[in-house]
């Protein structure tokens, strides 16, 4: 189905009335729709506050129930782990691809730069994920 | 040899500068987190002078890239790695590795 590609707190809009919008449609693409579920999960959206596995702002089992009950799929804890796995390698990627923006002089930033020194974060988290299991 | 300033010396020199000069004159928010990132920058390239710890070279970690490939995974592989990466967040973000106390 069509995954939303970038989906986290970053890229989500509330007011006090709910769901406003969902920002940053570029990473749209077709796929199981539990790579957007585990998105937000990576730690690097955790903004620091780790323990607060979904985010940086809730946890993990009230989120997937009320998806249970909005789309009638049953997501679990579980099956979410791959995912998670897969999303930091994504991650982990995406900062080596914007570093190679900036090396290659194809779009020259300081940003795009320190990025590639990022990835390191994901390696670690993902030895620390294999190993937790 | 050269004179001083060292390498190092030079780095925090302009660390100094971007961070009590420009800095504060900045009323830019897109600025001001690009600055806050290239001081980052400086901080890493000035751990990286200082730091005495490699980790593994280029040449043993594609050997172990190689053998775990081949489904012969080394015992202490992943201490090896966990280590390794370690040392380069050691450099890149220090305080990274706190999260995982």
């Amino acid at each position: 189905m069509v995954t939303h590609g970038d989906f986290r707190i970053g890229n989500v809009v509330v007011s006090e009335g709910g769901l406003e919008y969902l920002l940053d449609w570029e990473f749209a693409h077709l796929s199981d729709p539990r790579e957007d579920l585990a998105w937000p999960l990576v730690r690097a959206w955790r903004f620091g506050a780790d323990d607060r596995r979904l985010g940086g702002v809730g946890e993990v089992a009230p989120y997937l129930e009320r998806y249970a009950e909005r789309t009638g799929r049953a997501v679990s804890e579980e099956e979410l782990y791959w995912w998670e796995v897969l999303g930091n390698v994504k991650w982990a990627t995406g900062c080596l691809t914007q570093c190679r923006r900036h090396l290659t002089g194809l779009d020259r930033s300081v940003e795009y730069a320190v990025l590639g020194r990022m990835a390191a974060e994901m390696e670690y988290e993902l030895l620390y994920l294999i190993e937790s299991r | 040899m050269s004179d001083r300033p060292t390498a190092l010396e030079l780095l925090e020199a302009v660390e100094e500068f971007l961070s009590s000069e420009l800095l504060p004159t900045l009323d830019d928010q897109r600025l001001k987190f690009r600055t806050l990132v290239a001081m980052n920058a400086l901080g890493i390239a000035r751990r990286e002078l200082e730091a005495d710890e490699p980790g593994l070279g280029e040449d043993e970690i594609r050997e172990l890239a190689r053998t775990i490939r081949a489904g012969d995974v080394p015992a202490d592989a992943h201490a090896v790695l966990k280590e390794h990466v370690a040392a380069k967040l050691r450099i890149s973000n220090p305080q990274y590795l706190e999260r995982y106390e």
